[in-house]
């Protein structure tokens, strides 16, 4: 039976008094990578963490394959959230952060799904390094890794490329859909940049 | 060339101080225990050492610092989410009452748990009198607010979004708060646990309020073993172990601060987040902590000192105060207030202009390794009087300055010397984040302007660092007020200090003499908490870093 993959429907969100996200829309079907693409202050990382269950919604509802998750606590609901600056665990070394969420897997199994995961974003031998040697380029790359390693539902990136520079951003961008693409994963990926969002997404929907 | 002399002065300063006034009298108090009439010995220190009543105390000591440490990290971790991490509606007058214990004399401290635990006290029925118990309990009410604020401080600042990933990533919120709050934490955990550690190992005041002749520790029998058995070399053997413990802890937190500063720079906003539902727990806890913990026994002392011979409500107590009807003092309370804030003053500028130029050179980072070493043993070195028995300088005081060509035995200037050693770590602290967060590029700035290196300290340091000086100028202000230690050795029985006041009067039988001890306990927690409170005020908010 095909899943029917993310439904996000008229979701608000508030900040205090402001109404950042208003009547929000959209449907992802599985294995899809679209692109959210907006300037800033469109609300599209409120949107992601309202999916990544981060927000609480004023209106509207999230379902995945036809069942309602809206309340569903974020760390049940199997989306996982790549932040903006990667947002690495600095205490823990390479093969530590990509563990992370899958710590209920058998030490060996976990230990080979870390290194194809390495391997997958071109950084095999990374292991037991600390976070704090990687540059910039290479701990986006951990962090996809990491996002990955738990087979999520949907992967929701947060302009994971806006803190590198253009050039290194034009060919990670097509990297990323590489990789995505080779797990199979549905994503969606917030940007600014519509060449990013070109080179990424199979589809890009317009913020205003 | 000029330059580096101006830096050699400043360091040679204050370094000539502590040499003279700290390390000379501790070293000879120290070296008194290894010498009998025949020379050299090692026989007295291991008599000393060996014996049962030594080793009981030393476990003794050993036990209650750990539970106090314990405990009031324990109950503080809690504080410090609901105080400095959740953000609501009458936070700011909660951490200000969570404050008024640490700046409280540790007599007061002291007399207050009295008030509430001795036979006549609402708590009384408890029979907690003169116990470990009480004397842990008034360790926890004194260094709870030195783990709210230090893990508050960092708690404050971490990034939500760290593990709100951990929580995208399949992290339940238990889980998410052992492997990644906690860890982040630990830092700032450390750095309050081992100063706890040193501030309850080295409490003197309250145990000796408390504690009554039924529980000894190793700063108590320093103090019992002067006075009152004269057994010097046992005094001494005591106060080498005191150091072995104070340096052990000292070097703990010095290395758990280091790492602090490492971990804070990288995170400079504030990230409160708003009261939600599932706070619920860990609000009551606090709330509760703060009731029983800080506010039952704040409120039994000031009660009871309004409770007059009879069990009414009256001023009698206070009325005393002025008159010493009992005849347990020399001088009346009033004229020992007198007597405190003069001598209170005179610690403070002392402490002001040795502290800031610690913290002047402290908050340099030089580009040798020799430089860099140069500057950490500085820093341990002027942290060494905040754990070392206040006691132990007071006695060494009184063998050391009492000959030609410093005979200041009968001279009260002591008294600040002394006072004003033991608020220096406090000053030296209190400034040193300011001094460091000064970005060279301003003085380099100035510079270029054409300001020399005089008029760049007075135009660019002074002036940036002026808010924390009010601030450490308060602490030092209240740490000489209350300090006990030191000054029980070296007051005079003419001109004694309010502390001291107190504890003779609380160490009386009658109630009378109880009843001017509250009233003057409360007296000495009012001006002390009166202090802070302009000098934070001075200060600006949340300005102090440990």
């Amino acid at each position: 039976m095909v899943s029917e993959g993310l439904t996000v429907n008229h979701i608000a969100v508030k900040y205090g008094q402001n109404l950042v996200v208003d009547d929000f829309s959209l449907t992802l079907a599985p294995g899809e990578i679209i692109a959210l693409l907006g300037p800033s202050g469109s609300g599209k990382s409120t949107i992601l963490r309202a999916i990544a269950g981060l927000e609480p919604l004023v209106a509207g509802s999230i379902a995945w394959d036809g069942v309602d998750v809206t309340h569903v606590p974020t760390h049940k609901r199997g989306f996982v959230l790549m932040f903006q600056d990667g947002q690495l665990f600095p205490h823990l070394d390479v093969a530590g952060n990509v563990a992370y969420g899958i710590n209920s897997l058998p030490g060996p199994t976990r230990d080979a799904r870390v290194a194809e995961l390495l391997e997958l974003v071109g950084l095999a031998d990374y292991g037991k390094r600390p976070i704090t040697a990687l540059s910039g380029g290479e701990a986006q790359r951990v962090a996809l890794a990491r996002s990955l390693a738990p087979v999520p539902k949907v992967l929701l990136l947060d302009e994971p490329l806006s803190s590198l520079d253009t050039e290194l951003r034009g060919r990670l961008a097509a990297e990323i859909r590489t990789m995505i693409r080779a797990r199979d994963t549905a994503a969606i990926y917030v940007t600014h940049d519509t060449s990013e969002a070109d080179a990424v997404a199979d589809r890009v929907v317009l913020l205003q | 060339m000029k330059k580096r002399m101006a830096w050699v002065l400043a360091g040679v300063l204050p370094l000539a101080f502590l040499a003279l006034f700290f390390l000379w009298p501790v070293f000879s108090l120290v070296a008194r225990g290894f010498q009998d009439e025949s020379g050299w010995t090692l026989d007295a220190v291991g008599h000393t050492l060996a014996s049962a009543r030594t080793v009981r105390i030393i476990r003794q000591t050993f036990t209650l610092a750990v539970l106090g440490t314990v405990f009031s990290t324990l109950l503080g971790l809690p504080g410090a989410y609901v105080l400095y991490r959740l953000r609501f509606r009458g936070q700011r007058a909660l951490r200000a009452i969570v404050t008024i214990p640490f700046v409280l004399p540790s007599v007061v401290v002291g007399v207050a748990f009295r008030s509430l635990l001795n036979s006549t006290g609402p708590l009384g029925w408890l029979g907690l009198d003169g116990t470990p118990t009480a004397v842990v309990a008034a360790m926890v009410f004194f260094n709870y607010s030195l783990v709210v604020r230090t893990v508050g401080a960092l708690w404050s600042r971490l990034d939500e979004r760290t593990v709100q990933a951990a929580r995208t990533l399949g992290a339940t919120p238990a889980r998410a708060f052992v492997t990644i709050t906690l860890p982040a934490l630990a830092p700032a955990i450390g750095s309050a646990a081992s100063l706890v550690f040193l501030f309850c190992a080295s409490a003197f005041g309250i145990v000796l309020v408390l504690g009554g002749s039924r529980i000894g520790t190793v700063e108590t029998e320093i103090w019992y073993q002067t006075t009152t058995m004269l057994n010097l070399s046992a005094a001494a053997a005591l106060s080498i172990v005191q150091l072995v413990f104070v340096s052990a802890s000292l070097l703990l937190a010095s290395v758990v601060r280091r790492r602090q500063q490492r971990a804070l720079a990288s995170r400079a906003t504030v990230s409160q987040q708003q009261l939600r539902s599932s706070d619920a727990p860990v609000v009551a806890v606090t709330l509760l902590v703060i009731g029983v913990l800080v506010l039952v026994p704040l409120g039994t002392l000031v009660y009871r000192s309004f409770v007059v011979r009879g069990g009414g409500l009256g001023l009698a107590n206070y009325a005393n105060l002025a008159t010493n009807a009992s005849g347990a003092l020399s001088v009346s309370v009033w004229a020992a207030l007198c007597n405190s804030l003069i001598i209170g003053l005179c610690a403070c500028a002392l402490a002001l202009i040795l502290g800031w130029l610690v913290a002047y050179v402290l908050s340099r980072s030089p580009i040798t390794r020799a430089g860099r070493t140069t500057i950490t043993l500085l820093d341990s070195a002027f942290m060494l009087p905040l754990g070392i028995s206040a006691v132990t300088v007071g006695f060494g005081f009184l063998i050391t300055l009492n000959r030609p060509p410093l005979d200041l035995r009968s001279s009260w200037v002591l008294i600040p010397i002394a006072q004003a050693l033991v608020a220096l770590p406090l000053v030296v602290r209190t400034l040193l984040p300011t001094w460091r967060s000064i970005d060279p590029k301003l003085r380099q700035a100035a510079a270029t302007l054409g300001a020399s290196d005089s008029r760049i300290l007075a135009t660019v340091d002074l002036p940036l660092t002026a808010r924390s000086i009010g601030l450490a100028a308060g602490f030092a202000f209240a740490t000489s007020l209350g300090e006990f230690g030191a000054t029980s050795f070296l007051s005079r029985p003419d001109r004694p200090t309010l502390p001291v006041v107190v504890y003779r009067l609380i160490s009386r039988p009658g109630a009378e003499n109880f009843g001017t001890a509250l009233a003057a306990a409360v007296v000495l927690a009012v001006v002390t908490a009166t202090v802070m409170s302009i000098a934070e005020a001075l200060g600006g908010k949340e300005t102090h870093g440990w």
